[in-house]
C-alpha cells in the first residue's frame, strides 16, 4: 500500500476525516514512525536529548503520583486509540486509575491526563489538530511542555473545550485529578542544573 | 532611583507583588523599554522584523475591522494601564465602540482584544504572567502568535478563565467580537511572500 505521510503539520486543520483509519495504521511498517491523526498519517520527528530527558523526568513525577495512587503513567511509544481515524502516541500518557491495561491489549480509553513535550516541527500540531482530537475525546487535562521557555501550558477540559488553567505560584495541584500535585518551580530548577 | 529591570523571565509565575507601581514606571526614562507587570519591571528586547511585520499586518487587519465597526485598533508601544502595578505595552490592541472611550490621553482598563506576537525572549512572560494577567484584568480576547510555527492560539474570556477557541478551517471568527475574523491562510501565506 502506497500511503501519504505528511511530514509537515498544515497551516491549518484540513477540514474533514482523512482516508486512513485503524486498519491502515496497523498495517504500516514500525519505520518511519507516525501517528494517525483524524485520518491523516503525520510522521513523528526523532525526538532530541533534551525532549528525551523531559519525558522521563516528567512521567517519573507522575509515575510516583500513579503508584502511590492506584493510576498508571506510561510514556511514547504507546498507541492510544482514540477513534478508528485517530491513534496518536502521546509523549506521556496518565490514567488516574489503572483499568488491568498491563495486563495486555491496546488502550481504547481517553487517558486522564496527557503530556506532548513540544519539538519544532510538531508545535503547530500539537496545539491544533492533537488539541482538537484531545478536547473532543475527553481527555481531562493536556499539558503542553515548551523546553526551550521551560514552560508548561495546563489545559482543562470543561465540556469538550480546554480552558487555561494557571499554577497557584511554583506548585501546580489539578482540581480535576486531585492527586496531581508538582511543584512546577522546582521541576525546571532540577532541568536547569543538569543543563548548566 | 535605581531601579530593578527583570531581563528574563523567572521560572514560574510571580508569586506576590513586586515593589514597583505606577507612579515609579513613569518616573523611567523612555528608554530602555520595559513593561510593569505586577509591580515588577520587565525589559522589552528589540523585535525582529518578521515580528514587526506580524504586527503591522494584524494591526492593519484590525484597523480595517475598527473603521467597519466604529471600534478602534493600536499597536505597541502603547501603554495600558491595567492597575495600579500593571503597566503593560501589548503588541495589538482593538476596542470595540462601546469601549472606545477608554482611549484618552492614557489608555486605562482592559482593551476588548490584545496579540502578543512571541520572541523568544518574552514568550515566557507572555504566556504566563501576561496570560493571568490579562485575565485578571477581564480582556475578552486575546490571541498568542508564534510567527515561527505560524500558528495562532486564540483566548477567549468566559468565567473568569481563557478558553481556547479553535478556527474553523482557514477561518477564525470571534465567538464574542462582532466583525472580528481572520483567514488564517492568507495571513501566512503574505508573511511569507514578504519576507520570502
Amino acid at each position: 500500500m502506497s500511503v501519504a505521510l505528511l511530514e509537515t503539520p498544515p497551516l491549518v486543520p484540513p477540514a474533514g476525516l482523512g482516508p486512513y483509519r485503524r486498519d491502515d495504521y496497523e498495517a504500516l511498517p514500525d519505520e518511519p514512525r507516525c501517528e494517525l491523526i483524524f485520518g491523516r498519517f503525520q510522521v513523528s520527528p526523532s525526538p532530541t536529548p533534551l525532549h528525551q530527558f523531559l519525558i522521563i523526568a516528567l512521567s517519573q513525577e507522575l509515575h510516583r503520583i500513579a503508584m502511590a495512587h492506584g493510576g498508571l503513567a506510561l510514556t511514547a511509544p504507546t498507541d492510544v486509540v482514540f477513534a478508528d481515524h485517530s491513534v496518536v502516541q502521546p509523549d506521556i500518557l496518565y490514567f488516574s486509575r489503572d483499568q488491568g491495561f498491563l495486563h495486555g491489549g491496546t488502550l481504547e480509553t481517553p487517558p486522564d491526563l496527557l503530556v506532548e513535550i513540544l519539538s519544532p516541527s510538531t508545535g503547530r500540531r500539537d496545539r491544533s489538530e492533537k488539541l482538537n482530537l484531545y478536547a473532543e475525546f475527553g481527555v481531562r487535562e493536556y499539558w503542553i511542555v515548551d523546553p526551550q521557555l521551560r514552560q508548561v501550558e495546563i489545559l482543562v477540559n470543561r465540556a469538550g473545550q480546554f480552558v487555561v488553567q494557571m499554577p497557584d505560584g511554583a506548585i501546580y495541584h489539578s482540581a480535576v485529578l486531585p492527586e496531581i500535585r508538582i511543584d512546577l518551580e522546582a521541576f525546571w530548577t532540577l532541568v536547569e542544573a543538569r543543563l548548566a | 532611583m535605581s531601579v530593578a529591570l527583570l531581563e528574563t523571565q523567572p521560572l514560574g509565575l510571580s508569586p506576590d507583588l513586586g515593589p514597583y507601581r505606577r507612579a515609579d514606571y513613569e518616573a523611567l526614562p523612555d528608554e530602555p523599554r520595559c513593561e510593569l507587570i505586577y509591580g515588577r519591571l520587565h525589559l522589552s528586547p528589540s523585535p525582529t522584523p518578521l515580528h514587526q511585520y506580524v504586527v503591522l499586518r494584524l494591526w492593519r487587519l484590525f484597523d480595517d475591522i475598527a473603521k467597519a465597526q466604529g471600534g478602534r485598533a493600536l499597536a505597541a508601544p502603547m501603554d495600558v494601564y491595567l492597575a495600579d502595578h500593571s503597566v503593560v505595552q501589548p503588541d495589538v490592541l482593538y476596542f470595540v465602540p462601546e469601549r472606545r472611550h477608554r482611549i484618552g490621553k492614557t489608555i486605562e482598563g482592559a482593551p476588548d482584544l490584545l496579540i502578543e506576537v512571541l520572541s523568544p525572549s518574552t514568550a515566557r512572560r507572555d504566556r504566563g504572567d501576561k496570560s493571568r494577567l490579562y485575565a485578571e484584568a477581564g480582556v475578552r480576547e486575546y490571541w498568542i502568535v508564534e510567527p515561527r510555527d505560524q500558528q495562532i492560539e486564540f483566548f477567549v474570556h468566559r468565567d473568569e478563565h481563557f478558553t481556547l477557541e479553535y478556527p474553523d478551517g482557514d477561518v477564525y471568527t470571534s465567538p464574542l467580537l462582532p466583525g472580528v475574523r481572520l483567514d488564517l491562510q492568507a495571513l501566512w501565506r503574505e508573511v511569507e511572500e514578504q519576507l520570502a
